[in-house]
């Protein structure tokens, strides 16, 4: 046990399974394809504004 | 509910740690931990675990307590279940999550660990906390024991053998590890009695002269 212990103290424990990191990267990629695209909005581009009716 | 807890060494001294099924609010917060350590392994794992859970939620293959667990079972006794665990401590309030594991319980009520990750950099006092990867994992097979679960089983990769050989005292572990019952209660009990040792090494009085 004084092994494992040491272990954990000197290593980063992060493990993931292969296949579950596949499918969560896939998730992760159909996540950010749903996502409405908002870049006409960044980088100070002001939003169009709309006309009042008189 | 009753939380599991398991006991880790910080600065000198066993202290108690809670380890319990996220809920969903839960699961946010873990997601933010790769934003708090950037550029780690455990960070991307987290986020990812995350991500999945939420996937899972949506399609209703999700429960965030042990008594949705035994219900989803109830009703559908080949359900394929996700969820994700959590450890937390009071005495570390500041990091709200010091590790968490999720988990897939198969149709054939089986235990699948799928991620595991202890939060890069924990510190108590100034000094590192450790066994919190040993304590997931004990409480881990113990639980499965308890939900009369007969095997848990994960894949392996080349950074994460040494960790299972270790734990499970067994050499070499390949692609997967794959545990039965007994293994379950061994893993369990040797690590209560290493525990056991430590605390009581920690509670004799020094008597060196």
């Amino acid at each position: 046990m004084d092994d494992l212990l040491e272990y954990e103290r000197t290593h980063e424990i992060a493990f993931a399974s292969p296949r579950a990191l596949l499918e969560a990267r896939m998730i992760a990629e159909m996540d950010k394809a749903r996502r409405p695209h908002r870049r006409a909005h960044r980088n100070g581009v002001a939003r169009r504004r709309k006309v009042a009716a008189h | 509910m009753k939380p599991i807890i398991f006991h880790v060494e910080a600065a000198g001294e066993f202290r108690p740690v809670e380890f319990t099924f996220a809920s969903e609010s839960e699961v946010r917060r873990v997601r933010a931990w790769r934003k708090m350590t950037p550029a780690t392994d455990a960070g991307e794992f987290a986020a990812l675990a995350a991500k999945r859970w939420f996937y899972y939620t949506r399609e209703g293959a999700s429960v965030a307590s042990l008594d949705e667990l035994r219900t989803a079972i109830k009703r559908n006794e080949r359900a394929e279940l996700a969820f994700l665990m959590v450890a937390s401590a009071e005495w570390a309030k500041r990091y709200k999550f010091l590790a968490l594991a999720y988990c897939r319980r198969t149709w054939c009520h089986h235990l699948v660990l799928d991620f595991l990750a202890v939060r890069p950099g924990l510190r108590f006092a100034g000094k590192p906390i450790s066994g919190i990867g040993s304590g997931v994992f004990a409480s881990l097979a113990d639980m499965a024991d308890s939900l009369g679960m007969k095997t848990m089983w994960g894949e392996v990769t080349a950074s994460s053998a040494p960790f299972y050989e270790k734990i499970l005292r067994t050499r070499p572990v390949k692609d997967l590890f794959i545990i039965h019952r007994d293994t379950m209660r061994n893993v369990r009990e040797y690590y209560l009695a290493d525990q056991q040792s430590r605390l009581a090494k920690t509670a004799k009085p020094n008597h060196i002269s």
